[in-house]
């Protein structure tokens, strides 16, 4: 018994601090959504108003909300294409492996905000990186952060330049799987394709999975880049739901507004990874 | 099992002992250091048989300097107050002041750059300054003052921010380019229409027709509805005006005049553009001849262009329109609620906008290139003296004594309204919209905004 409470004592900080600087916000926030609030005056009990108002009387919510679930749709499957297929790359037993891995991963750890302002110069459109070389082959680039079709496509294909991060932990599952499953399909006959197909990726689906759940969730609260490089412009098209969040909150001083915003990206967060962990019993593979 | 175990010696230190000696130095260093960052950025303490006065403000780079002179100026000239500043990051400031005020420790004076006054006054997070002012002092401000200066950070009829610095919009132009382009600089257009003309004369294109230099184009809409009778206010009937013939007719013209060079072309010619700031201008560059910009452009051309040729003029009407007109940006001192040192937070503000003494304040004023509040600091021998050095600055002057200046206006809702008017412009100059939809689609955003913030029981 002792011995436990000197295990508690020792962790103590960590409880202090998730006591006061999770729990408590978490919760209070949740009173707040049922308030008007605007953190200087004390809240106000508005009941379900808040939540009424943005489901009904608010369109960019329903804008944010839908650029938002675009952006996962499109950031979270490409991210797990390019992150598994690097990694397999990454996996090959070439001279200097190392070093192509330290490249690719290097971008992960460059601060967002940093990689944000390059990539203002990378997509611009006349004097930008990647219009540049286009032009070398006759093509006139897009518009891109500055023409609301391309912008939040724009901000998909960068979201691949923090590849880097997933890919490592793909390539730890793949360093992972036993390598007398592929000396017994050599042996079967197997040729790589077949290999890829029926081990490789069946052994890599609980990486994968980790993986997609937490991209779905720090998809829904992309935020920094949006911030950063287009302030939810050109019309909105980049007005994500992290973004609009802040803005009600911080800009327009409606506290109760945003912490109601807040649960509803924590509620629909979560009904999308228990969705995500209900399907997993069909296609991730624990090698049991 | 047996194990490998290390003997200790006096000579041969142990492991854990050497390693705890290595940690303690790093320990040690890494104290040092965050000592060094944490008190070297600090701000300086107050003099001893003081009362500290903190004041929070964003002017960094050149406009540091000027700002601790005059902070320095008010603590020599009394004995009872020392203004402590400290200087913050524009993008953090705004949050920083919520969260003071939240936590019971805000500064007691802030130079704001917001344009949400009333927002934050309605909010409960700023002190009313005509509590402060002696009948007077209101009397010297609202008679006094610039109209601009005199009649902005009210709301309710409190004033919740005094005016220090306000940026109005006239035009420069490059003589060099117009005598280039055979025009004659001392015979700038006296309509916008006619501007619109000789901008296309400047106009300059590559050899596959893309624009390399941009003879005048009018763009941002709330810059341009002030001139041509609009605006997004009516002080008397305290309503927000947006969907209305003025301010359609200058959204059409913008609009219009855009769609002449191409609303794609202009996109991209201004993406492959420098920065806008400091020496990266493209009016310096070359890159626009004549273009809308605000008073601080006078100190920075003397500084980082001290040969180019240019002038300004105040903006030429449309036909029909309003002449001296302008929008306005304002810079405001404010005292935020639980401010420990209200009182010496209003001496300060007092001493450095002048409302005590104008032609003393007027020193300041040069310092950074700002518009004095007052047009008798304006008048001062001091200031004077400056403007013979910056004659452009002049024209900045004759506009400031308008009453044609158009701000943001003065509503709790002020910059969700200030965003969506700025969303309705990017629609129509974009094409999405035409400029009426646009402006139908601004006025039922706010509409809607307005019938939500009612529901939820926020006051009109």
């Amino acid at each position: 018994m002792k011995k436990q409470w000197v295990g508690y004592a020792f962790i103590s900080p960590w409880i202090l601090g998730f006591l006061a600087f999770t729990l408590y916000p978490f919760l209070a926030s949740l009173y707040f959504s049922f308030t008007r609030y605007d953190v200087v005056s004390p809240p106000h009990w508005v009941g379900a108003a808040n939540y009424r108002m943005l489901f009904t009387a608010d369109p960019l919510f329903w804008k944010a909300l839908s650029v938002t679930f675009r952006y996962a749709a499109c950031a979270v499957p490409l991210g797990l294409l390019a992150g598994v297929g690097l990694a397999l790359l990454l996996n090959l037993n070439l001279r200097g492996i190392g070093l192509f891995r330290t490249i690719f991963y290097l971008p992960s750890i460059v601060p967002t905000v940093a990689t944000s302002v390059i990539f203002l110069w990378i997509l611009n459109p006349e004097i930008g990186l990647v219009n540049g070389l286009l032009r070398n082959f006759g093509v006139v680039g897009p518009a891109w952060l500055e023409d609301k079709a391309w912008a939040p496509w724009s901000l998909v294909l960068m979201s691949l330049w923090g590849v880097g991060g997933s890919m490592v932990i793909y390539l730890a599952g793949l360093k992972d799987i036993p390598t007398h499953l592929y000396e017994a399909a050599i042996i079967d006959g197997a040729n790589s394709f077949q290999r890829l197909r029926h081990i490789t990726l069946p052994m890599l689906t609980p990486v994968i999975f980790f993986n997609v759940v937490m991209g779905v969730i720090s998809a829904f609260q992309y935020f920094t880049e949006a911030y950063v490089m287009t302030q939810g412009g050109p019309e909105d098209s980049t007005l994500f739901y992290a973004l609009y969040l802040f803005q009600r909150a911080w800009r327009y001083l409606d506290m109760g507004y945003a912490s109601a915003m807040a649960w509803i990206l924590f509620l629909v967060v979560m009904v999308l990874t228990v969705l995500i962990f209900r399907t997993q019993r069909r296609w991730v593979h624990y090698g049991d | 099992m047996e194990t490998e175990t290390s003997v200790p010696s006096p000579e041969n230190p142990s492991p854990t002992r050497r390693q705890f000696v290595i940690n303690a130095a790093g320990v040690t260093a890494a104290t040092a250091l965050g000592a060094y960052t944490a008190f070297s950025g600090a701000p300086r303490r107050a003099r001893k048989g003081r009362t500290p006065v903190r004041l929070w403000h964003l002017l960094s780079a050149e406009w540091l300097e000027p700002v601790e002179r005059a902070v320095a100026r008010f603590n020599e000239s009394q004995s009872r107050y020392d203004i402590v500043p400290l200087l913050l990051t524009g993008s953090e400031a705004d949050s920083k002041l919520l969260l003071s005020v939240a936590g019971g420790d805000p500064p007691d004076v802030m130079l704001a750059w917001t344009q949400g006054t009333s927002v934050w006054g309605e909010g409960g997070l700023l002190q009313p300054l005509d509590r402060f002012m002696t009948p007077e002092e209101k009397k010297t401000f609202l008679t006094e003052a610039y109209p601009v200066v005199s009649k902005s950070g009210w709301h309710k009829g409190h004033l919740y921010g005094i005016t220090m610095g306000f940026d109005l919009f006239t035009c420069y132009y490059r003589t060099d380019h117009f005598r280039e382009a055979g025009l004659d600089p001392d015979r700038f257009p006296t309509t916008l229409e006619e501007l619109v003309a000789v901008g296309d004369k400047l106009n300059r294109f590559d050899s596959s027709g893309k624009i390399t230099r941009l003879g005048f184009l009018p763009q941002t809409f709330s810059h341009y509805v002030a001139s041509f009778g609009g605006g997004f206010y009516d002080e008397n009937t305290h309503q927000v005006t947006l969907n209305t013939p003025e301010n359609l007719r200058a959204l059409e013209f913008l609009v219009e005049t855009r769609k002449r060079l191409g609303l794609q072309e202009v996109i991209r010619f201004q993406s492959g553009l420098a920065s806008d700031s400091g020496a990266s201008w493209p009016f310096i560059s070359g890159t626009y001849s004549v273009t809308l910009d605000g008073e601080w452009r006078v100190e920075q051309l003397r500084r980082y262009a001290p040969h180019l040729e240019y002038r300004t003029v105040p903006l030429p009407p449309p036909k029909g329109g309003k002449s001296l007109a302008s929008f306005s940006d304002i810079n405001y001192l404010l005292i935020p609620t639980g401010a420990r040192q209200p009182d010496g937070a209003w001496e300060f503000i007092k001493f450095w906008t002048g409302l005590d003494n104008q032609e003393r304040a007027a020193e300041f004023f040069p310092w950074y290139g700002w518009m004095p509040l007052f047009p008798r600091s304006a008048q001062a021998p001091v200031y004077d003296r400056w403007l013979k050095t910056v004659p452009p600055y002049r024209t900045f002057l004759r506009v400031a004594e308008s009453r044609n200046i158009v701000t943001t206006p003065p509503v709790p809702y002020q910059l969700y309204l200030r965003d969506r008017i700025e969303r309705a412009d990017d629609l129509a100059m974009r094409g999405t919209l035409t400029p009426r939809q646009a402006l139908e689609q601004l006025e039922a955003d706010i509409a809607q905004e307005r019938d939500r913030r009612r529901k939820l029981g926020y006051e009109e």
